[in-house]
């Protein structure tokens, strides 16, 4: 069966796999395939963000993920602003099944399975380039607040900030942002990590964090990092 | 006009060449024996420290680091600092009975002190940092990163504890 651009085929059938019941990948060996080797550094630096603004389009990303990598709903990630080198990384890892833990990662590894190095780093290139997404508004979040600036060294959390950066806005060349980003997603994101459904974080980095926060502190910080894309929408 | 040292000048600058003709001496004679710091130098590719692609293979590797012991029956902790953390993030280790650590760094230049003992590495990427010590008091005891990684150095520490050897299992 071959798919032509934008046809509504695809995005029925994509629709459809979100639907179906999942047969687990076996995910085993390393967290990630992805080493930050000069070659992949080369590979990142040669994105070329016009030709991932066509991929968008051409591949459908944008139906889910927006025109500018603004998410359509609350529910799918935003990519607008992310790293690049982080984006090149997740989609290798989808590619690579090492997400394939939930229907939604399976869904991802799909819509990738035949896309080249290059095409991913265009388009990490082009969503990078693109602004963290804008405002919402939100009520102080006491909980997410001290994680995100203290971390809990009791429990051997560190401060999220030092890792997602300031302003939770990505640091290099992998760390994600967390700015802006869709509620549920980073809910989901969280307790993927805690429930070991989500494990491309080389050495546990995030699921060793994640089982060691509450549900409360999970939405707490959902609702928080939503926000963020405010302060920095501000500035 | 003659030029004019003082007397006081020349002996100090006799002084000054003397100690830089001795460094020299020191570094000529210990390269010429092929010493060098640290005592052990292994190299690793830390960029590839999680794959066993790189030089140094899988040592490092996710299922491998942790504690075990070699075919001598030594204790051997293998171990990754990475921003910003220790990985192992929490070890047990016997009383009294020696063990070999083995360390070394995912990215950037880190270190390790465990305080009260004598276990103190400088983890340079590219490198495996090794050290065999012991620790003789029971009790808990943090691993310390000590050289600044990066905004969440200050955050970044584990825990060892120390048990009764009878009690310890692996
Ligand atoms: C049918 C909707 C849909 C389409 C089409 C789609 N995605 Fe996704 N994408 C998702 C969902 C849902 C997730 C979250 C998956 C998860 O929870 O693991 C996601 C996750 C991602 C992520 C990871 C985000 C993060 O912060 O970790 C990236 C990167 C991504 N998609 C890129 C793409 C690209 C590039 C394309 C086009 C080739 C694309 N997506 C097409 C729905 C879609
Ligand atoms: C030691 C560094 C570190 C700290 C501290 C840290 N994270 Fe992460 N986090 C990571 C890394 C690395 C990833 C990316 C994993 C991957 O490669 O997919 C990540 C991923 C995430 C994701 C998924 C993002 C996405 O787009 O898919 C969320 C959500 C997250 N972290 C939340 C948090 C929160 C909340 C805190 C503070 C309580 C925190 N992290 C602290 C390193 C860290
Ligand atoms: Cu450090």
């Amino acid at each position: 069966m071959t798919f032509t651009p934008r046809s509504p085929l695809r995005i029925a059938a994509v629709i459809v796999a979100l639907a179906l019941p999942v047969t687990a990948q076996e995910n085993t060996g390393p967290s990630t395939n992805v080493a930050w080797t000069i070659n992949t550094l080369n590979l990142l630096r040669s994105g070329d963000p016009e030709r991932g603004a066509k991929l968008n389009t051409k591949l459908e990303c944008a139906t889910c993920h927006g025109d500018t990598g603004l998410s359509t709903n609350e529910t799918w990630p935003s990519l607008s602003g992310q790293p690049a080198g982080y984006l090149f990384k997740v989609l290798k890892d989808y590619q690579d099944n090492k997400l394939s833990g939930t229907d939604r990662g399976q869904l991802m590894a799909f819509i990738v399975e035949e896309m080249t190095d290059q095409d991913m780093v265009d388009l990490a290139s082009y969503f990078a380039a693109n602004p963290l997404p804008p405002a919402q508004p939100v009520t102080k979040q006491d909980a997410a607040e001290t994680l995100d600036l203290l971390g809990d060294p009791k429990r051997l959390i560190p401060p999220c900030s030092v890792c997602h950066g300031k302003n939770a806005k990505g640091d290099f060349p992998d760390f994600p942002a967390l700015a802006g980003q869709s509620p549920d997603y980073l809910k989901r994101s969280l307790n993927n990590f805690r429930a070991g459904e989500r494990g491309n974080d080389v050495y546990s980095r995030m699921r060793l964090i994640a089982r060691r926060l509450t549900d409360e502190e999970i939405n707490s910080i959902a609702a928080y990092f939503a926000a963020k894309g405010t302060v920095l929408a501000q500035e | 006009m003659a030029f004019h040292i003082d007397k006081l000048e020349k002996r100090w600058i006799y002084m000054v060449a003397g100690i830089v003709v001795m460094a020299w001496g020191i570094q000529i004679y210990y390269a010429a024996q092929g010493w060098h710091p640290p005592s052990n130098v292994e190299v690793i590719d830390s960029a590839q420290l999680h794959l066993a692609s790189g030089v140094g293979g899988d040592e490092f590797s996710e299922q491998n680091i942790g504690i075990k012991r070699d075919e001598n029956g030594m204790l051997v902790v293998t171990m990754v600092a990475a921003r910003y953390g220790f990985y192992p993030q929490e070890i047990t280790l016997p009383q009294g009975e020696p063990f070999k650590m083995r360390i070394a760094s995912f990215d950037v230049l880190h270190g390790i002190y465990i305080p009260l003992t004598n276990l103190n590495l400088m983890l340079v990427p590219g490198y495996v940092s090794e050290v065999t010590t012991t620790v003789n008091t029971l009790g808990d005891y943090p691993m310390l990163c000590h050289d600044f990684c990066g905004m969440g150095h200050a955050y970044m520490f584990g825990n060892v504890k120390i048990v009764p050897a009878d009690e310890y299992k692996l």
